[in-house]
């Protein structure tokens, strides 16, 4: 399974790393929405069929959401780009400390981790955890709606 | 170990994201990334033969959903402030609380 989904997954950092440099909106809302979709079809093809559904139905909440908050605040970036100062030094060093962490870590790790076999899974409540995403990911949008007043829209 | 990486790299660039942007928008977007990285992580863990384990599945599924939400909520919470401080700038938002 390794292949496609590792680029796929690249692309979904890519996609991701787009939308935090892109300065309009527009463009920010439509990386994110692929950069879903794409961490979905990795999900797919790994054989997470209910994590690649749940990737789909977050992805599109989030770009209807983003697509009002851009309504609501303007269609383009106009925040400096970068955090400047120490506190960007810091938060450059920590993201290097992170990666170089992990690559450690993770040597160590060897080729897997312990896991429960598809024995031990709760396999009988796929339809109750699908149901679970979509009422989590409703909840969301209502509890936008609630706060912002327009339960009527 | 490869797979493992690419995982390390997308929470790095949600990372990145929550760290060094000052837009409210973008810092929730580097949360959703880190949440989709941190779920690719567990999927990975759990891959056994040709699919994966439904234990996994369903913390990963928590992941996205939960991270996704979260991030939900919060974007409404950001619009909010914008009405109240007139911009997305952590910064600016911070000068000017009251």
């Amino acid at each position: 399974m390794d292949m496609p989904v590792a680029v796929l997954l690249i692309v979904t950092a890519v996609l991701g790393l787009v939308a935090l440099e892109a300065r309009n909106m527009r463009l920010v809302r439509v990386s994110l929405g692929l950069a879903f979709l794409a961490f979905a079809g990795a999900m797919f093809a790994a054989g997470a069929v209910e994590v690649g559904v749940g990737a789909v139905i977050g992805g599109v909440v989030l770009y209807l959401l983003l697509g009002w908050g851009v309504k609501k605040t303007g269609g383009t970036d106009i925040v400096a780009a970068f955090a400047s100062g120490t506190s960007a030094m810091t938060g450059a060093v920590t993201i290097v400390a992170f990666l170089v962490a992990a690559y450690y870590a993770l040597d160590g790790l060897g080729v897997g981790i312990a896991s429960a076999t598809a024995a031990h899974g709760a396999s009988s409540v796929g339809l109750l955890r699908e149901g679970l995403v979509v009422v989590a990911a409703l909840a969301a949008v209502w509890a936008m709606l609630r706060a912002t007043g327009r339960r009527g829209e | 170990m490869q797979m493992y990486l690419v995982s390390a790299i997308l929470v790095a660039a949600g990372l990145y994201g929550v760290l060094l942007k000052r837009n409210l928008f973008k810092v929730l977007i580097g949360i959703a990334l880190m949440a989709l990285g941190v779920a690719s992580f567990v999927v990975t863990a759990g891959a056994a033969g040709n699919g994966v384990d439904a234990v996994s599945q369903t913390v990963a599924l928590v992941a996205v959903v939960g991270g996704a939400s979260v991030v939900s909520l919060m974007l409404v919470t950001a619009v909010r402030l914008h009405e109240k401080y007139g911009t997305l700038d952590i910064r600016e938002m911070r000068r000017l609380k009251g």
